[in-house]
């Protein structure tokens, strides 16, 4: 099977590590992985702040560069949500281009739920030293019903402690633009969230969506805490 | 002069203020925007430590009232499909409800606006020489500010819901749909009692005492009171009946005592059958305060009869349009509609939760409100509303009827993000347009437009990519940017860290795992 991995502009940019972990995984469990060199964004920023004529510009885009390919996998569950769910909508009235978009849509994994729901591999050989939380980023969830994907693959990691923290779904505070357009709310509402992360006693955060990683580990560096946020992908390549 | 007339100015400004804070000590954050009310209302440990562990009291308790369901996902189903059908069919269904209500000897009045349903209300009031209304818990006659109206024609309402009572002698607006109150803390409550009562209250008084304190007072009321004012839950086309939800009984005394009630409903609360309305009750009481059912459901079908000992000599509904027509007529809003106020979207909505009903400026607070508040009022007045969101999806969860909120919310900001165009033309790659005063967000449109042109080139794509390493690498302080001082970055960096970007991002790393693959 070739898998097609969209590594995310946030991954690209900010971690490009949890893209060479993915390919590390994905290859483990015997498939060959192929990077479309002209991606780019999926558009979801554009999407989200209401610019949907620029969201769409770079839909099309997407499309146009992973449309050869047979799956289509992110390690981002928002990214993974705007082209399952939101492409279609987009193109509404346009036909041709909502059954291209549809036709990509249909082939389009976040990466824990392609392990596990497409795959069926709940094992990928893991083995992490420690205790760790899960953070349920939005989309993934509630866009995707990722919830226990993610943390069947983490009871599966060797040595790995899995210990849920207080409303592991509420939002961390991230949501894209709105971190910069009302920082306070954001703000107050990422220090809810650290709490919560903190009262576990953990080191370590685990979730599946850069937005979410960003947000979190930016917090807890400026707050001079010690607890690292790492994408699922970085923990399930530890051997 | 000149001086006599400025110090008349200052006068009559500060004649002013003290006049409004004494009324509405709410009207001064009015002023303010959105994002200002939000602040302080963050900065506020006290009202803080209120919302959670409310917020926290209504999710816990939902959350158990739907889990002992067999099958809570169908029932949601089959609440939505019943709204689906009912506001498709608006129409019929009002006429025949009006029908079934004057067939039981009521009355029935539509009200184009907030306007209309004041001057009926208030003309019914006074045609009786009525001075006094008695009023349960209502959010239609928040939106109109009917008592507002009351008053200035002579009328005093007073409310009887204990929740509403509290915030009507604070001079406020209810806070949150179903705990209008529950920013209040008990010192302020004692204050707002003995005030009211004219007696002292114990500054520890325990709960029991202040409600009995709200019973004696607003029993005299009840008596006295020529007029119940109540909103309406559900309106069931089929009988004419008029069906309120409550927990205190208050309902129950204020509809049945005075000679007259009105029933003030938005247009939209009405149900076909009595099959129907089984389904979205137990879809509110549960959704609302985790009960399945509440203390007290009042059935109200018409006046009393003569053979009937006690109820009103009179009923009237008002049946209220507001902007909700025009939402109808939007198919991509229409859904706005379908939802029955439990308030169960601000109750999981983590921004509500941290700025509280106050910041969002309006009757409705919450997603729910973000959403209903721009569309009856306008988007060019709640240009902020729509993006009070992180989008996170959990009032949509929440929703017994799954309102799209979070769709909505987007739309919203797709039209407050592209105007009004009055004039467009077109120069490259960017398009000017001459936008109406709605829209104040140029900068961020000429930014996303540069960003949604650029992407479209893998070339430019990871060009920026090694500017953005290279205009970084300045602001790195002991591998961390604590800072950068140009928004929008300086308004992440005010909370947290800005990410590094790596200085091999993916893109390049990729050829050295490709030969991996081959080798």
């Amino acid at each position: 099977m070739r898998v097609a991995l969209f590594i995310s502009c946030l991954a690209d940019l900010f971690f490009p590590e949890v893209g060479e972990d993915v390919v590390k995984i994905l290859r483990r469990v015997g498939l060959q992985v192929t990077f479309p060199r002209n991606q780019t964004c999926c558009g979801q920023p554009a999407f989200n702040s209401g610019f949907k004529r620029d969201a769409r510009r770079l839909a099309r885009h997407f499309i146009q560069v992973f449309e050869d390919a047979e799956t289509i996998v992110t390690p981002s569950g928002s990214c993974a949500t705007m082209v399952r769910l939101e492409y279609p909508h987009l193109f509404e009235d346009d036909p041709a281009w909502q059954a291209r978009a549809q036709a990509v849509a249909a082939r389009t994994y976040e990466f824990s739920e392609f392990l596990v729901r497409i795959l069926k591999i709940e094992d990928v050989g893991a083995r992490f030293l420690g205790h760790v939380t899960y953070h349920d980023a939005c989309h993934a969830n509630r866009g995707l019903g990722i919830r226990e994907e993610p943390r069947r693959l983490l009871r599966h990691v060797r040595g790995l402690e899995l210990v849920e923290m207080d409303r592991p779904d509420w939002c961390c505070g991230f949501g894209g633009s709105f971190s910069v357009r009302l920082p306070d709310i954001s703000g107050a509402m990422l220090d809810e969230k650290l709490r919560r992360i903190k009262a576990t006693g953990v080191n370590t955060v685990i979730t599946t969506d850069a937005g979410c990683i960003m947000h979190m580990a930016g917090g807890l560096r400026q707050r001079g805490e010690t607890v690292q946020v790492l994408h699922l992908a970085r923990v399930l390549a530890h051997e | 002069m000149n001086k006599f007339r400025v110090s008349g100015f200052t006068l009559r400004v500060l004649g002013s203020g003290l006049l409004l804070s004494k009324h509405n000590p709410k009207r001064e954050t009015r002023n303010l925007n959105f994002a200002s009310r939000a602040r302080r209302a963050i900065a506020d440990e006290r009202l803080q430590g209120a919302l959670a562990r409310a917020m926290d009291h209504f999710v816990h308790g939902r959350e158990i009232a739907f889990a002992e369901l067999e099958d809570p996902a169908a029932l949601k189903q089959h609440g939505r499909a019943i709204r689906a059908h009912t506001l498709a069919h608006l129409d019929e269904y009002l006429a025949l409800l009006a029908q079934s209500v004057q067939r039981h000897g009521g009355h029935v009045h539509w009200a184009r606006d907030a306007a209309e349903a004041n001057r009926i209300v208030v003309e019914l009031a006074r045609e009786r020489g009525i001075r006094l209304a008695v009023k349960s818990k209502s959010m239609a006659t928040e939106e109109i500010y009917l008592n507002h109206a009351l008053e200035s024609a002579g009328v005093r309402p007073v409310e009887t819901d204990l929740g509403e009572w509290i915030i009507q002698l604070a001079g406020e607006t209810p806070s949150h749909i179903i705990g209008p109150a529950l920013h209040k803390t008990r010192a302020e409550v004692i204050a707002l009692f003995a005030k009211a009562t004219g007696r002292p209250v114990p500054p520890d008084a325990p709960i029991p005492d202040l409600t009995r304190i709200a019973r004696e007072e607003l029993r005299q009321h009840f008596l006295a009171a020529g007029m119940g004012i109540s909103g309406v839950n559900f309106a069931v086309a089929e009988t004419g009946t008029v069906v309120i939800v409550t927990n205190e009984g208050n309902g129950r005394f204020a509809t049945g005592l005075p000679p007259i009630h009105v029933a003030v409903m938005g247009a939209e609360k009405v149900v076909p059958t009595w099959e129907d309305l089984m389904v979205l009750l137990k879809l509110l009481t549960r959704s609302a305060t985790g009960q399945r059912i509440s203390s007290y459901v009042n059935c109200i079908t018409g006046p009393r009869r003569p053979n009937e000992p006690d109820g009103p000599d009179e009923f009237h509904l008002v049946i209220l349009d507001n902007g909700r027509s025009d939402v109808l007529g939007q198919s991509r809003f229409r859904e706005a509609l379908y939802c029955i106020r439990c308030g169960a979207c601000l109750n999981v909505c983590p921004v509500y939760r941290k700025v509280g009903g106050h910041a969002y400026g309006s009757v409705y607070p919450g997603p729910i409100g973000a959403v209903l508040t721009p569309l009856f009022q306008g988007l060019d007045k709640f240009p902020e509303l729509p993006h009070a969101s992180s989008l996170c999806g959990a009032c949509k969860d929440a929703c017994p009827i799954s309102i799209d909120l979070p769709r909505m919310l987007i739309d919203l900001r797709q039209i407050e993000a592209e105007g009004k165009p009055i004039l467009n033309f077109r120069f490259w790659i960017l398009d000017f347009r001459l936008l109406s005063t709605s829209n104040q967000r140029w900068v961020e449109r000429v930014l996303f437009r540069l960003y949604g042109w650029a992407l479209q080139y893998p070339v430019l794509y990871r060009l920026g990519a090694k500017v953005g390493y290279w205009v970084q690498r300045p602001l790195v302080r002991d591998g961390r940017i604590p800072s950068v001082p140009v928004p929008p970055f300086s308004g992440w960096t005010q909370f947290r860290d800005f990410p590094q970007v790596a200085a091999q991002p993916f893109h390049e790393r990729w050829s050295k795992l490709e030969d991996g693959e081959a080798a």
